[in-house]
Order: C-alpha cells, then sequence, then structure tokens
C-alpha cells in the first residue's frame, strides 16, 4: 500500500471517529439533559399561579424560570453545533435550511438555500463534511466580510456535487496571500483535498465573494 | 363518566417529562390523562386498550422514533390527533411530523398556556405549531418570484442569449463543455421552463438579460 494512501485510511477512520463520538455527545446532551431540564420547566411552569407567594418572590420566580429557558436554549444550541440531528436524521438539505433559519432569526443577515436534484442521498461522512464547509464559510462570511444576504446552492449532478456559496460583503483582493492562507480558506482547503474535490474563489473588494466547490461522487459499487 | 372529558396519551421516554405535562395537564378540567407510554409498543398497546382521543409524542423514542410512530398512529387509529413533542424546534421535524399527520408541534420548554393552546387549538380541529415555530415559516417560492442565481449562472445565462452553445462557453469561461451543461441544465430547473428559449424569454422577463 502507498503511504498516502495509509494516510488517508488512518485520517479516514479518525473522521469517522470524532463523527461518531460527536453524534455521540450530542444526542446525550439532548436526550438526557434536555428532557430533565423540560422535566423541571414543565413542573415550574404548572405551579405557576397556583401557589400564593408574595410579589418579591414572584419575580423571582419568573425570573428563574427565565433562566431555566435560557439554560435549555443553551443546552440546544452546544448540541447542535456538535452534531445537527437533522443532519444524519434528514440529511444536508434540511440540516442546512434549519441552519439557515436559524442565523435569520437570530442576525440581521439573510440566508437563501437552494437545493437542486437530490435524487439519492449521499454518504454520510460527505454531508458531515460538506455541512461543515457551509457553516465556515457562511461564518466567514458575516464575521469577515459583513455580508447582508449570503446565498447556498448545493446541486447534485451525473459526477458529484456542486456547493456554491455567495455573499454581497465587502470582498478582498484575490492577490492579498493574507486571506487566502489564512485559517478559514485553510480548513476549507483541507475538506475539499479529503474529498478530492476541486474549489476556486471569486472576489473583489467591494463586490463580495463567490465560492464554488465541486465533490466528485465515487460509485465504489 | 362524563363524556365530554378527553382521554390524552402522552407517550415520552423521560420520565420527567411524563411527570411535567402530568403536572400541567392536572390543572386542565377536561383532561383526562388515559395513559403514558416510555415507547412506540406501549403507545400503539395503550391506543388499543382505551379510546384515545389526542396523543403527544416525542420525537426522540427508544425503538421506532415519534416521525415514523405518528404515521403508524394516523394509519391504524386516525380518529387520534397528534401533537409532537420534542426538544428541537427545528422546521425540518416540524415538516416531517406534519406530513406524517401531526396536527401541532410544541417544544418542550413550553409553558402552560402554550400547552393549553395548543390542546384546545387542536381539538377543534385547526393546526398549532407553537409561538417560536409560526413566526419563522417556511419561505414559499412562487412561480412569480424570480429565482436567485449565482454568478456563474448569470454568466452562463448572458452566454447562452448570445446564442453561444456549450462547447463555446466552455471555452470562453475555462470550464469543461459537461460543467457548461449542468449550468444549463440547473438554469432549466430554477426557472422551472423546459428549453433554453422560454429560458431566455423567462429571464429576460425577470430582468436578468
Amino acid at each position: 500500500m502507498y503511504e498516502n494512501e495509509k494516510q488517508l485510511l488512518a485520517l479516514n477512520s479518525i473522521l469517522q471517529g470524532q463523527q461518531e463520538e460527536r453524534s455521540r455527545l450530542a444526542k446525550d446532551l439532548h436526550d438526557g439533559l434536555g428532557g430533565m431540564l423540560s422535566g423541571i420547566k414543565l413542573n415550574l411552569s404548572s405551579m405557576k399561579g397556583n401557589i400564593v407567594i408574595n410579589e418579591k418572590d414572584a419575580l423571582l420566580f419568573n425570573k428563574s424560570l427565565l433562566q431555566l429557558d435560557n439554560a435549555i436554549a443553551e443546552m440546544r444550541r452546544v448540541a447542535h453545533n456538535m452534531m445537527p440531528e437533522a443532519l444524519l436524521k434528514f440529511g444536508i438539505s434540511d440540516a442546512i435550511r434549519d441552519f439557515c433559519d436559524g442565523i435569520n432569526e437570530s442576525n440581521s443577515v439573510k440566508m437563501k438555500y437552494q437545493g437542486i436534484n437530490f435524487t439519492e442521498p449521499l454518504e454520510k461522512s460527505t454531508e458531515v463534511i460538506l455541512y461543515r464547509m457551509v457553516q465556515e464559510l457562511s461564518n466567514n462570511a458575516i464575521k469577515h466580510a459583513h455580508a447582508n444576504t449570503i446565498f447556498i446552492q448545493i446541486a447534485q449532478h451525473e459526477l458529484g456535487i456542486t456547493l456554491t456559496v455567495e455573499d454581497d460583503g465587502k470582498g478582498f483582493n484575490m492577490n492579498d496571500g493574507n486571506i487566502k492562507n489564512g485559517n478559514g480558506f485553510k480548513n476549507i482547503q483541507s475538506r475539499v483535498d479529503y474529498l478530492k474535490g476541486s474549489w476556486d474563489i471569486k472576489s473583489e473588494p467591494g463586490k463580495g465573494t463567490s465560492i464554488n466547490i465541486e465533490i466528485p461522487v465515487y460509485d465504489e459499487r | 363518566m362524563n363524556d365530554k372529558m378527553i382521554n390524552i396519551l402522552l407517550v415520552d421516554d423521560h420520565s420527567m417529562v411524563i411527570e411535567g405535562m402530568k403536572a400541567i395537564l392536572s390543572n386542565m378540567p377536561f383532561i383526562r390523562i388515559a395513559a403514558t407510554a416510555s415507547n412506540a409498543f406501549e403507545a400503539l398497546a395503550s391506543l388499543k386498550a382505551h379510546s384515545i382521543q389526542l396523543a403527544f409524542l416525542d420525537i426522540n423514542l427508544p425503538d421506532i422514533n415519534g416521525i415514523e410512530l405518528c404515521a403508524r398512529i394516523k394509519k391504524e387509529f386516525p380518529l387520534t390527533a397528534i401533537i409532537g413533542l420534542s426538544t428541537f424546534k427545528q422546521r425540518s421535524y416540524v415538516s416531517q411530523m406534519i406530513n406524517n399527520g401531526a396536527s401541532g408541534y410544541l417544544v418542550k420548554s413550553a409553558g402552560r398556556e402554550e400547552i393549553e393552546e395548543a390542546i384546545n387549538s387542536v381539538l377543534a380541529g385547526k393546526m398549532y405549531f407553537g409561538a417560536d415555530i409560526n413566526s419563522n415559516k417556511p419561505e414559499t417560492i412562487s412561480e412569480e418570484d424570480a429565482p436567485t442565481l449565482t454568478r456563474r449562472e448569470k454568466e452562463i445565462l448572458v452566454l447562452i442569449a448570445e446564442g453561444m452553445n456549450s462547447n463555446q462557453i466552455a471555452e470562453k469561461l475555462f470550464l469543461s463543455p459537461y460543467t457548461v451543461d449542468t449550468h444549463r441544465k440547473n438554469l432549466l430547473t430554477k426557472f422551472n421552463v423546459g428549453n433554453t428559449i422560454i429560458l431566455i424569454k423567462k429571464a429576460s422577463g425577470f430582468g436578468f438579460l
């Protein structure tokens, strides 16, 4: 076996192990802790209005209920970032739609998603990597490019998958080595390499950024 | 027995959630908790044993998940209304439950008022999706809306309109003819048209050309 093939195999099993571990942790958080916190919330909520307490205590009670809500929301956020359950259950298209919903709710950024021709489900590990790239590129566009609108498109075709992420942010000079060699793009590069794909960036100061990623889907049957 | 009482089934594998729901529902005079179940198998048995008007279904159950269970209940007990119950509020979960026949959806962190509202609307034959779920309605893409195009698609659209074929476009943009063809097909899908001539017509109607 060639040396780099061995390396790829090792990398593959690391990624696989990481993915399984993350899924398990996320599930434990959600099902275990999540169930308990929800139970407490329901119990407290049923007490509300049924007991006579003074005004000060009532305020404190309501404040505690609110804090409990925040704790549940935080737990959900952590579990979701670890491994979005929708990704494992329903696949990449639904997971990205949820991801966009989440950002549309909490930020001033407008996210749009379009999936084209999803006829057959992809390999789970490929879906997880694609999802991570969408997350990373969207976060870059929000944090660094201060984009107002982000458009994500995933199209399936006979030879593979095309992922496009476009924003209307401040863009950058393509000759600026600092950005192209920055950590954000290096992460993308290694993920694209891992999937044996190719990618290209188009950007211009003031004109936003467009990133196109091609992933071949190898038929191993 | 008062026949106005509503028989309810609670399905959740967390005893704390069951206890909490019981505590809340016990404040509602017209509700009777006929049975509780901690998995799908028990749930189906309870549905056979009692006549249940409304079932609260957890999405995550140890044997089969709530989404599948929902479809099975609607098939075997079509008169039982179902409200999905989950820690999640993502659209994917809501829509899967609704597709399988649920009448409503609640997050487990819902308060008493919300739970009462959900029960009342579902029993009145309406759908209920909870306050925070209603607020982010799925975007409906109507026929009349212009599709969103990527930069590359816009480029290719313009060249198609100029009368170039896939090979010519490929050469000009340094792409493979296969890639250009894929973009062309995607454009047809996005504009919901069957051929290039109607594509150009529709695209110029939207102001892309």
